[in-house]
């Protein structure tokens, strides 16, 4: 399986969300990362066949998706950013609701919703309605709904705001677990879920990738621009004005600043293994990210 | 045969063998045949999928009572007044746009409660279940209206002008429900608003047309009823060619941008 992004770009009117983006995605765990109106939600809905792109074309084997209409659609699950529900739905009945209309048999649909209440642990809520849930839950609800189908193409946009640490490590392992031979991509600001799971990641600003690699790969191009830098807590702000700081740790009297910098920021400082978050910091400064 | 020319015919066979099936077109074949093999095993164990018909009949199952109760109600309220006040046949119309008005949550919740995105990107999409809700609409306003055409015959107790009754209440009904439809293929966010006002204005509208214009209910106005159906009749007939065609395709119908 191999979905192709050729070119594809999206303008709305004089504003450019995705810019001539081109990409190739066999099955593993794609992880987007960029900043907010980097065009990430865009490009998601674009992949999903909900937005016409202005030009460009999205191809499923060669295939292109909007000529495959409902056989595309039936391998794909999608969990939107902006989630929303039927407030007079149960959980169960919402993801009925979704069964039906992904086509799922009713006699199917009943064992599959009931599986996915179980493995995402809302069992215990399956009757209640929806608007009772709290934000963690709904999108627990919005992530079952998007398995559904067991789609072979997943798309996930922030699955994972919203959730507690607990239930994020959670949905990372079962994201893991399913990926095997299916398309995982999923968007976020959060660094560290797409260094936990993601076998490639695709950095967008403005539009465009502007890198794409494996984990090791991209942090690897931060090597030796890392630096950890032991001061006064009175100078610490200084070097939160001079340079891009990516983490900042009190020490006794001292911090320790975790420094991104082409060169040795100060005699004392001393060099560290980059991180996914450090190459990540290097491209668009703290400030931006 | 002695043991040691058996031995020798058995080594020369595989090395034989061996070399035949380790070709490289020999591989090939057998590479092709076990990917039709492994292709066939998937689409047996693969889920089975519903016709229209059955996903019909899950929209009738999960909307069926948000369809049809409202037009029910619109019905009663329709009945009543016709039968409190002996209303005309000429004041039907005025009452056919609240049948669109019934239905239209329906039609624009997915908008509302942001569920059209997740809708959309489901294997029957948005464009199908709007014909499957098209479709449970209508027959419930058939219903409706073979009732208040039964209940405005038992009234005047003649058949004389139920042909010309008929027309006075699809023309407003097909050109509310065009217009709904032409509003959702808009895609826009002010399209509920939009079509709760157009629905309203019908009303005002016809209410207007019994007082202002009462050629309009005379016989000799029927040519312009029938060229009236025909044209909403068209209108509403491209908008649901839009829809399969939507469903068959791109799929963008009904998701606000």
């Amino acid at each position: 399986m191999e979905l192709s992004i050729d070119r594809l770009t999206k303008h709305y009117g004089r504003k450019i969300a995705v810019d001539c983006v081109s990409a190739t995605l066999t099955p593993g765990v794609y992880g987007l990362l960029g900043a907010n109106g980097a065009g990430k939600t865009t490009l998601m809905r674009m992949l999903c066949a909900i937005l016409e792109p202005t030009s460009g074309e999205v191809r499923l084997d060669g295939k292109e998706i909007a000529a495959m209409g409902e056989n595309y659609r039936d391998v794909l699950g999608y969990l939107p950013q902006d989630f929303g529900f039927y407030p007079t739905y149960t959980a169960a009945e919402f993801l009925s609701y979704i069964a039906a209309l992904k086509g799922i048999p009713r006699d199917h649909a009943g064992k599959r919703v009931k599986e996915l209440l179980e493995m995402l642990d809302l069992a215990h809520v399956a009757d209640k309605k929806i608007r009772t849930f709290s934000g963690g839950m709904k999108q627990r609800v919005g992530i079952a709904q998007a398995l559904l189908n067991a789609p072979q193409i997943l798309i996930l946009d922030e699955p994972t705001s919203g959730l507690d640490p607990k239930e994020r490590v959670r949905l990372r392992n079962l994201l893991s677990e399913y990926a095997g031979d299916k398309i995982v991509i999923l968007s976020t600001h959060i660094v560290s879920d797409v260094e936990a799971i993601a076998d490639q990641v695709l950095v967008m600003n403005a539009g465009q990738f502007i890198m794409q690699g494996t984990v090791p790969e991209l942090a690897g191009r931060v090597r030796g621009k890392v630096w950890e830098l032991t001061v006064p807590r009175t100078q610490a702000r200084f070097w939160q004005e001079e340079v891009t700081v990516a983490n900042y740790r009190h020490e006794g009297d001292n911090v320790v600043l975790r420094i991104i910098s082409d060169g040795k920021p100060a005699d004392q400082a001393v060099p560290c293994e980059p991180i996914l978050d450090d190459a990540y910091l290097y491209h668009f400064g703290a400030k931006e990210a | 045969m002695s043991d040691e020319e058996l031995e020798q015919r058995l080594k020369e066979y595989f090395v034989q063998t061996i070399d035949e099936y380790t070709r490289p077109a020999q591989i090939e074949k057998t590479a092709t045949r076990c990917i039709a093999v492994m292709r066939k095993q998937a689409d047996a164990s693969a889920e089975p999928r519903q016709n229209f018909w059955g996903f019909l009949s899950e929209v009738f199952h999960f909307e069926g009572r948000s369809l049809l109760l409202p037009q029910l109600g619109v019905l009663l309220v329709t009945c009543h007044v016709a039968w409190t006040f002996s209303m005309s046949a000429y004041a039907l119309p005025s009452y056919m746009p609240l049948f669109i008005l019934a239905v239209m949550p329906v039609f624009f919740k997915g908008q509302y409660c942001r569920v059209s995105e997740v809708e959309a990107a489901t294997r029957t999409s948005v464009a199908q279940l709007a014909l499957a809700r098209l479709i449970l609409a209508g027959a419930g306003a058939l219903v409706c209206l073979t009732f208040l055409l039964g209940l405005e015959v038992w009234l005047q107790r003649s058949f004389e002008n139920l042909g010309r009754v008929v027309l006075y209440c699809l023309v407003p009904y097909l050109a509310c429900m065009t217009a709904m439809l032409a509003l959702i293929r808009r895609r826009r966010k002010d399209d509920a608003p939009l079509c709760m006002a157009i629905a309203l204005g019908s009303v005002v509208f016809w209410r207007w047309t019994v007082r202002l214009l009462p050629w309009l209910y005379e016989a000799s106005a029927l040519g312009i009823w029938i060229a009236a159906v025909l044209f909403y009749s068209l209108l509403l007939a491209k908008e649901i060619t839009y829809i399969i065609h939507a469903n068959k395709e791109v799929n963008m119908y009904g998701v606000v941008d």
